[in-house]
């Protein structure tokens, strides 16, 4: 094993816990200099950074903080799920209704995205820029069903799966950026 | 203590109780990845509560698969992101920077509180990527693949802004 595996190695395995070095790593850090005074000079700082292992809540502030919880939720009936298909139907329903009409249009008559996309006043509310709205239209057809579900309540996914049946087109498409699915979430202005 | 996939079920079935007793369980490591992520307390305790009411207003969405500390990572980090977006808060280096980098270890409680500000503004200072992975990986000692999940990135893209971030701190923290 090489020192920039080595360093590499070290490098992704420094947690606050410490590092356990394998034996093969533990063999080249005993054996070469460099790599030893990398593995010291990681251990420094990860005594360094240890002064920040030990935050928490005052008492004080804990209490506090599960009184207002539990006022909040007390007033507030837990989300079932007509409530959460209430919510989505303010929050998203309408565009995704347009969107995944203009898309079982376009379905039939192209494996692509459309270049003349069209779209509803509503989606262009909440999507203004037209990358937004391909990569929301994207987002569907790829059925990237489990990043939305941690972003969206069940009755909600159902809801688009129900609408968009994913896999039907989903070899045709690349997968969608961090940096994309950041404006999606952003955009989309949902709560989470 | 009860297991916690009881009271995620539970608290998924309407038990409040079960919820607060979640609350209890992760709100320290909660509050700690805020802090660290903002290096300002007030900030801190309103965003974890944030938290704690979106996850409740969401739990129907939760999906087993992951961890429930996993998934309340997850909105802890969406809520911090959006909040430094929309406060455009930029973190600037702490002016007592050199003494950090010095092998300092303050009795004094004031000093100690003095030092502990001065290295979460050093860990604040990073870059929003940079920083959410460190802390989900250095100090809530995350994989890199739940990591990428809670990020929405590639599990490569999650090690290298780790190193990167690693990198960076090094720099500002070790002196060399």
């Amino acid at each position: 094993m090489n020192c920039r595996r080595v360093k590499e190695w070290l490098d992704g395995d420094i947690t606050s816990s410490g590092i356990e070095l394998p034996d093969e790593i533990r063999k080249h850090v005993d054996s070469c200099n460099e790599c030893r005074a990398y593995y010291r000079e990681l251990l420094e700082l990860r005594e360094k950074l240890g002064g920040l292992n030990n935050i928490t809540l005052t008492a004080d502030e804990s209490n506090q903080l599960i009184l207002k919880i539990e006022t909040a939720i007390d007033h507030s009936a837990q989300p079932d799920s007509k409530r959460s298909l209430a919510r989505w139907t303010k929050i998203i329903a309408r565009p995704v209704l347009a969107v995944a009409a203009l898309l079982i249009i376009t379905m039939f008559s192209t494996p692509y995205l459309p270049t003349d996309l069209t779209v509803t006043q509503e989606i262009e509310e909440i999507l203004p820029s037209r990358t937004g709205q391909e990569n929301f239209l994207q987002l569907l057809l790829n059925g990237d069903i489990d990043y939305l579900s941690s972003l969206l309540d069940q009755s909600s996914i159902s809801y688009i799966t129900d609408q968009v049946k994913p896999g039907q087109v989903d070899d045709i498409l690349n997968d969608i950026s961090a940096e994309e699915m950041e404006w999606l979430t952003e955009n989309l202005k949902m709560e989470i | 203590m009860p297991d916690e996939r009881l009271l995620t079920e539970k608290a998924i079935g309407g038990d409040k109780k079960a919820f607060t007793a979640l609350v209890g369980r992760y709100q320290n490591r909660i509050f700690a990845f805020i802090m660290r992520m903002t290096a300002n307390r007030e900030t801190a305790l309103d965003l974890t509560q944030d938290t704690f009411l979106a996850a409740y207003q969401n739990l129907a969405g939760f999906r087993k698969e992951s961890r429930f500390s996993t998934w309340l990572f997850q909105i802890a980090a969406n809520k911090t992101r959006n909040f430094l977006k929309k406060s455009k808060k930029e973190m600037a280096l702490p002016d007592d920077y050199d003494r950090v980098s010095e092998s300092y270890r303050p009795d004094d409680e004031l000093e100690r509180k003095e030092y502990e500000q001065a290295l979460l503004e050093a860990v604040a200072s990073l870059p929003l990527k940079q920083r959410t992975v460190f802390n989900l990986r250095f100090y809530e000692q995350l994989k890199f693949d739940e990591i990428a999940r809670i990020q929405g990135s590639s599990v490569s893209a999650a090690k290298t802004n780790f190193a990167e971030a690693l990198k960076k701190l090094k720099k500002r923290l070790g002196g060399k």
